[in-house]
């Protein structure tokens, strides 16, 4: 099942909605198309500008646990898709920051969004099923302590809600 | 046992800084390396009992002559401690915890402590909690 986004003008919540039910601009007649009416992520080029991934995306290379960086690329890529598909729709994205990265002496790798009260992480660990999330922030904002895991390419929900987050609160 | 109300950690490696300048939450990485038999994992810093404890840090050599904390150090108020053990997710389970541990060459040193049974997503939270707590960061002049 294919999602389409759409964003509220007042909160900036993005929320995702089936598609072919927003922006009939972007249909394409199927009697034509090889592809069907959805809008295809994989096929929207990422503006070089934007992509707060790369620095993460490099940092990969200087590692050589292939397991670790295909998990971390999987994740990358879900992130970035999701902020070029919100670009493409022109919804309000505030400036994001680049993600910053490391790899734990464990072997792990670490990304860490970082914002002025909070930040969030995603740590793709050694044993991939010990993978997780966390959003902590200072008393501003309640000084959250959130944490979950991931789940090998599959965190598209997960993903929307954390820039839901972002944007409410960056 | 009375604790000085701010406690220094050093930071040794490149990455410890990010390009805009925060603190990554590389330098509070527990290490299992660091494991007690008492069921505490340690991690060393300084407490700032006085107004020499900072330079004293920031001079600390190595053994092969070099400055141990080569890129500076950062400061981290002791109550943003206390605040992460009462956070609801960690409250009642005392998980984090501080020591002081006196050496020949540094009486100021002690240990940041977190219990060696917490899961993995919990330590790299905590982690990154500690970094984000960071009051002020001093940078070495190269």
């Amino acid at each position: 099942m294919n999602f389409s986004y759409m964003q509220e003008t007042d909160s900036k919540i993005v929320f995702p909605v089936l598609d072919k039910t927003i922006h009939p601009s972007l249909w394409v007649d199927s009697s034509s198309a090889t592809e069907g009416a959805s809008l295809k992520k994989e096929y929207l080029q990422i503006p070089s500008e934007n992509n707060i991934i790369n620095r993460a995306w490099q940092n990969l290379n200087t590692s050589n646990n292939k397991e670790v960086i295909n998990e971390a690329r999987k994740l990358l890529n879900e992130i970035q898709n999701l902020i070029t598909i919100f670009k493409y729709y022109d919804f309000d994205i505030c400036a994001l920051p680049k993600l910053n990265s490391f790899f734990d002496e464990d072997g792990s790798f670490l990304i860490e969004w970082i914002f002025s009260n909070f930040r969030i992480g995603f740590n793709i660990e050694s044993k991939i099923v010990d993978s997780s999330w966390y959003i902590v922030s200072d008393s501003k904002l309640g000084d959250i302590n959130a944490y979950g895991l991931l789940s090998s390419g599959q965190n598209e929900k997960l993903l929307t809600w954390i820039i839901n987050f972002i944007l409410s609160n960056a | 046992m009375s604790f000085s109300d701010n406690l220094l950690r050093g930071l040794t490696i490149p990455d410890a800084l990010t390009d805009e300048g925060t603190v990554s939450s590389q330098v509070f990485q527990f290490k299992e390396e660091h494991s007690r038999d008492d069921g505490w994992i340690e991690q060393s810093i300084n407490w700032e009992e006085n107004d020499d404890v900072l330079s004293f840090t920031l001079d600390q050599i190595k053994d092969d002559g070099s400055f141990q904390f080569k890129m500076g150090i950062v400061r981290l108020e002791r109550k943003e401690i206390d605040k992460l053990n009462a956070r609801p997710t960690i409250k009642n389970k005392n998980l984090l915890s501080y020591e002081k541990q006196p050496l020949p060459d540094n009486c100021y040193h002690g240990n940041i402590l977190l219990k060696s049974s917490v899961s993995k997503p919990t330590k790299r939270m905590i982690a990154a909690n500690l970094a984000a707590a960071v009051s002020k960061i001093i940078i070495r002049e190269q």
